[in-house]
């Protein structure tokens, strides 16, 4: 998997790094808007395994297609009442890439 | 502006090691991390209930390390709220101007009014429920006139709507009396909400401090995102452009 990172000098080639994303700054694209993030980097693409209803948004754990990693996505309840988000759901989501951090 | 300087402390098998940090006058400031971090222990230090086992702190440009804690006009609530039982609200609210050697019923009734705890001031201590036990505490600090108040985890023990009155009331008082608030807290919720400033203090060091006049916080180091909550941590190798995350 190959993800884009912007705003990082500390970053350097061939050294290994620990980075992170807030679920909140995870974006999920639905399928009717897939044409807009054509040419829009670090999309993943997986299946939702487990939702969580909290108080004021939802906590979706994405499985990716490829590799081990399972995100977390925080989503606002009055957004996803507009939706139907279920378990076992395919899906595309989006880390973007200025909201990536690099763990020192 | 209060500055600690390298301050060492050490209790047991926990320590507080090299401390520095300036906390800027008219400022609310947070430190914020989990349970045994250290964080009553600092304000402890401040208020000077306890000694440093090395450093200084200084109040603007004065080293008041070895000042009494009467001496150092620095207002501190500890969690517990400590009021005397045997005086009834008014009373425990005057002993602040007691200890200036002052009375003025007035000021006591315009903080109470601004408190809105006037309709308590007859009231015996132990009738109180511990919202209002701890705006009583916050009453008689304020009437003493101290600039600077230690808050030790004032949100903890409170419901979530009671725990949004009072951080309100605390942004207020902050704003209004001019003071410089140092609050320390577990709880991320009403740091956010309420800190000009948040420092980071986990295991017994200060991690990152954050100006939370920014937009979006970025978690410094894996201690400091652990501690948020933060699960979406990997392991990657930076390449000219993208980055490769391993499978």
């Amino acid at each position: 998997m190959e993800l884009t990172v912007e705003g990082n000098p500390d970053l350097e080639v061939g050294r290994r790094i620990v980075f992170g994303i807030k679920s909140e700054d995870v974006r999920i694209i639905f399928p009717e808007r897939i044409a807009e993030y054509a040419n829009v980097p670090n999309k993943i693409t997986g299946v939702i395994r487990k939702i969580y209803r909290r108080a004021h948004f939802l906590t979706i754990l994405f499985v990716p297609n490829t590799g081990k990693a399972l995100i977390e996505v925080q989503y606002p309840l009055t957004k996803a009442n507009k939706i139907r988000l279920v378990e076992g759901m395919a899906l595309e989501i989006m880390l973007k890439p200025d909201r990536i951090f690099i763990l020192h | 502006m209060i500055t600690l300087k390298n301050i060492h402390y050490r209790a047991g098998a926990f320590s507080l090691e090299g401390i520095n940090h300036s906390f800027e006058a008219d400022r609310f400031h947070i430190v914020l991390g989990p349970s045994g971090s250290g964080k009553s222990i600092l304000l402890e230090i401040i208020s000077g209930l306890l000694a440093p086992a090395s450093g200084a702190i200084l109040l603007d440009e004065e080293d008041i390390t070895n000042h009494l804690p009467e001496q150092r006009n620095i207002g501190y609530l500890p969690q517990d709220n400590v009021l005397f039982p045997h005086l009834d609200v008014k009373e425990n609210i005057a002993y602040g101007l007691h200890i200036k050697r002052q009375k003025d019923d007035d000021y006591i009734k315009e903080i109470a009014d601004k408190l809105e705890i006037t309709h308590l001031l007859d009231r015996k201590i132990q009738k109180l429920s511990g919202g209002e036990m701890q705006r009583i505490a916050l009453a008689r600090s304020l009437v003493a006139g101290n600039k600077i108040l230690l808050l030790d985890e004032p949100t903890s023990s409170l419901h979530h709507s009671l725990k949004n009155e009072l951080c309100y009331l605390l942004g207020e008082i902050q704003e209004q009396f001019k003071l410089t608030v140092i609050m320390v807290t577990h709880d991320i919720e009403s740091a956010f909400m309420l800190g000009n400033t948040i420092t980071f203090l986990i295991d017994g060091k200060k991690h990152q401090t954050f100006n939370n006049l920014e937009n979006n916080f970025v978690p410094f180091n894996g201690e400091v995102a652990k501690f948020l909550g933060i699960k979406n941590i990997f392991e990657a190798k930076g390449q000219t452009r993208p980055a490769t995350v391993p499978h």
